[in-house]
């Protein structure tokens, strides 16, 4: 019986590998996310409200994330179809097949990792407590009022070290300690004082479309150091 | 009057002792490698995922046999007057409800997955510069987690047997069956790749009915064993020894009748007979003495034997 098995299970993987060796792309799209986009020549993109990644200014998709995109469009030869969504629907526009794929600064950690695909990161940020050059470098955060913007998830790192969160849109024109990424800190000449933590930036697409997503993936790999050229600019 | 000794095996079993416990120390080392570099590539497939438990799993009977064969030379006791023996039965019980625990666990979650409609994603990932898929990666491990297992499991068939130990037999059988794992975790792992996004989720159910049917087995075969049935072999046949022993027993000139009952107590056999006299023959406790050794002669795991006279009636 065993070695029926055995047999079985041979011919099985020699009859994958001549499917394989048949095959031009590798792996498949269940759903054919990446042959209906050429097909149909549009990519269909979910925005998240989220400046600087994505926002809506006058009716138009300006925003880091946005501009990758567009760049990949233009490298698939389609055009981008813009969708303003809040979280809930974009992820499940992807999860419906509604949508291609869903940008706005979105994290390795969401909430909907298991209910959509995502990318390898594209960015790493790693976020700090920054002094400004006129506040003394071993000055105690206990109850130091540090800026951050409003909803910033950096708020609760804040009040771990028992500082005040003074929420404000304008971080750098409060003079006090400011919480942000390392590159805008740094353009602004802060002192980092304390690592709060970190953050890596990815794009959601449909689960399991494989060839879409190694598409993506092996796109942003190989543009890596034009965009992270063009973030950093855009973050200082 | 002294107590069967405590030290069940002889010099050759003890070097075959050593080459087990040698072998179970690198099938440790061994299984931690393919645990950590299969945590490092499992990604969101549940093949690899149950692949990965299973072989966490697999660490258990090593475990329980180093832990086993560092018990049973333990010396009797005052109030543990029968030895050490039975502790390993008892670890071994534990080790095999977890399997079928975890079995039942991994097949719901397996089946749900399936139910649910997932689909794994499997992007790419750098390996010296070169950007390759994931699920290659995926396969190499698997194919690392399956041939040395193989042979290991090969290798430790012969000792566990030359020692008569389950738990060691038991470990080599799991790991003689790590192929069939590993084959249908590459199927899965293939099929993703080929767009069935079912495939994953089918590899690891089927997977995990494999460390089910172990659990099973393996539980059955503990609770039974501490229930004192008969012994068996390790192929899970009855033993011959109560019959090979009454049949040794009735041959003797003097011995009318004659009934046996052994149960199994780690290694080793442990029992009593009854026997009785002819009319008119006498039996001296010298005698009887000798009749028990002779009785021990007829398997070594038979150290632990004793014989009482009955009247006829």
């Amino acid at each position: 019986m065993k070695s029926i098995i055995k047999i079985l299970f041979i011919v099985i993987i020699f009859l994958h590998i001549l499917l394989i060796s048949s095959c031009k792309e590798w792996p498949h799209d269940p759903n054919h996310t990446l042959e209906n986009i050429k097909k149909n020549k549009i990519i269909r993109v979910g925005l998240i409200d989220n400046p600087p990644w994505s926002s809506r200014i006058n009716n138009q998709a300006t925003g880091i994330d946005i501009a990758i995109i567009k760049n990949f469009a233009q490298y698939l030869n389609v055009t981008p179809k813009w969708f303003f969504l809040n979280e809930e629907k974009a992820m499940f526009g992807l999860m419906n097949d509604q949508l291609d794929i869903v940008i706005g600064g979105i994290s390795k950690d969401t909430l909907w990792q298991n209910k959509v695909g995502l990318t390898r990161p594209y960015y790493h940020e790693i976020f700090y407590i920054g002094f400004p050059p006129g506040l003394s470098k071993h000055t105690a955060l206990k109850n130091l009022p540090i800026a951050v913007q409003p909803m910033s998830f950096l708020i609760q790192y804040i009040k771990y070290h028992n500082a005040i969160p003074f929420i404000t849109n304008d971080l750098f024109r409060s003079e006090h300690a400011v919480a942000a990424g390392k590159t805008e800190l740094i353009a602004h000449q802060y002192y980092l004082k304390k690592k709060l933590s970190d953050r890596d930036y990815v794009f959601a697409i449909e689960n399991g479309e494989n060839l879409f997503l190694t598409t993506l993936e092996s796109y942003l790999k190989q543009n890596q150091k034009s965009i992270h050229a063009r973030i950093k600019s855009k973050l200082k | 009057m002294k107590w069967p000794s405590s030290c069940e095996f002889d010099e050759k079993q003890l070097k075959i002792l050593r080459k087990g416990i040698i072998n179970t120390i690198i099938s440790i080392i061994y299984f931690f490698s393919v645990i950590t570099l299969m945590y490092l590539v499992m990604g969101m497939s549940q093949a690899m995922k149950t692949t990965w438990i299973e072989d966490n799993l697999s660490l258990i009977p090593p475990l329980v046999f180093l832990f086993g064969s560092s018990i049973c030379s333990k010396k009797p006791t005052k109030h543990f007057p029968f030895g050490f023996h039975r502790i390993v039965t008892i670890a071994f019980f534990t080790a095999a409800a977890s399997l079928f625990l975890m079995g039942a666990f991994l097949l719901i979650d397996g089946l749900i997955k399936l139910l649910s409609f997932e689909h794994p994603s499997i992007g790419l990932v750098n390996i010296f510069g070169h950007d390759i898929w994931l699920g290659w990666l995926m396969i190499v491990v698997l194919l690392w987690g399956t041939i040395p297992s193989l042979i290991l499991g090969h290798m430790k068939i012969k000792l566990a047997k030359a020692l008569n130990d389950k738990v060691l037999y038991t470990d080599a059988e799991m790991n003689k069956d790590d192929w069939l794992v590993g084959t249908v975790a590459i199927i899965g792992v293939l099929g993703i790749g080929m767009g069935w996004w079912w495939s994953d989720a089918t590899a690891a159910s089927l997977i995990s009915i494999s460390i089910l049917r172990d659990g099973i087995k393996q539980s059955r075969d503990a609770i039974t064993e501490l229930m004192d049935r008969s012994p068996k072999n390790l192929e899970g046949k009855y033993s011959t020894l109560p019959h090979k022993i009454e049949h040794f027993l009735k041959q003797k000139s003097f011995i009318e009748n004659a009934n046996v009952r052994l149960r199994d107590n780690g290694h080793l056999v442990q029992g009593e007979g009854n026997i009785v006299l002819k009319n008119n023959a006498h039996l001296t406790p010298a005698l009887l003495d000798d009749l028990t050794s002779e009785v021990k002669k007829l398997d070594w795991r038979l150290q632990d034997f004793v014989l009482t006279l009955h009247e006829k009636n």
